[in-house]
């Protein structure tokens, strides 16, 4: 399983890595994005399995690159996590349109971004 | 800055909001002990802190209204925290500036936002990108003040300010 975190800070794109690192889950490889245009460079690139991204970013955000992949249907089979600061239901209900499988809001726990985690693996591989 | 401050964001609760939130963020993501502190406790503590202090600003928008959270901290905490967040050695060589102004916008990018999703108002919110320097020493406790805090017994100020008219919110970079 190759996992895209998109994020433009590096310490949490760090710590979601370091989270990834101590889960049991089967990942090859885990690449990063500081914002959403990077993100969308990548999965032109390589195959990706789980898309893990922040909303408020520079460039392009989270849910403009959500609705570029939702457009370009390109990546039928890739799972959709949102990690965000913003957990309004407005924002919620604007990511269950855009075919978001988990939103997980931040801060949270090792402990809960793991089970995020493990529940997308189980979307990836089914 | 206007003195027009929209009644949800900036109710009485808000100060209690803000603590809250500034709780979530430090138990959760940073492994803290965090406590609210009266005047004279977060004076005494700041008293005993060097001149070397972070600001991070975040301003926001919500429906009309558009304001600015600030979260004002010791530069040793923000090191105490990162090593907290990233798992790095505290004996490990002093982290570079980048990684510790990442960190201290990204405190104050969680405490927003959390402030923001608790006060449950039905809009979305945006914030900007944070803006994070070097305060000029020992920050001063004004009247935007709105949680005096201490996480693992530094002390933090975070502070609210109410910009209130688009205009405003454009010079702050929305």
């Amino acid at each position: 399983m190759r996992i895209l975190i998109v994020d433009d800070s590096a310490m949490m794109r760090a710590l979601i890595k370091r989270v990834i690192g101590l889960t049991e889950l089967p990942v090859d490889e885990v690449v990063e994005a500081a914002n959403g245009a990077e993100a969308l460079r990548i999965l032109e690139s390589r195959e990706v399995n789980l898309l893990l991204t922040d909303v408020n970013m520079p460039g392009m955000t989270g849910v403009e690159l959500l609705r570029e992949i939702s457009r370009l249907r390109k990546w039928p089979g890739l799972v959709r996590v949102i990690i965000s600061t913003d957990g309004s239901a407005s924002r919620r209900d604007e990511a269950a349109e855009l075919d978001v499988r988990c939103y997980l809001e931040k801060p949270f726990s090792p402990e809960v971004l793991r089970n995020v985690l493990s529940q997308a693996a189980g979307s990836v591989q089914s | 800055m206007s003195s027009v401050k929209p009644p949800d964001l900036f109710s009485p609760e808000a100060g209690t909001q803000v603590a809250g939130a500034v709780v979530a963020v430090a138990e959760l993501s940073f492994f803290a002990d965090v406590q609210s502190c009266e005047r004279g406790q977060f004076d005494d503590l700041a008293a005993t802190m060097g001149d070397a202090w972070l600001v991070a600003t975040v301003h926001f928008r919500e429906g009309d209204f558009a304001g600015a959270l600030s979260c004002s901290l010791p530069r040793d905490l923000a090191r105490n925290l990162l090593d907290a967040f990233t798992g790095r050695d505290p004996q490990d060589a002093d982290p570079e500036r980048d990684a510790l102004f990442d960190l201290v916008g990204e405190l104050s990018n969680m405490i927003c936002g959390t402030w923001l999703t608790r006060m449950a108002t039905s809009q979305t919110f945006t914030l900007s990108r944070p803006v994070v320097k070097m305060g000029d020493g020992r920050p001063a406790v004004g009247d935007d003040a709105v949680a005096l805090m201490a996480i693992n017994e530094w002390p933090v100020l975070v502070s609210v300010a109410c910009l209130g008219d688009d205009t405003a919110a454009a010079a702050a970079g929305f």
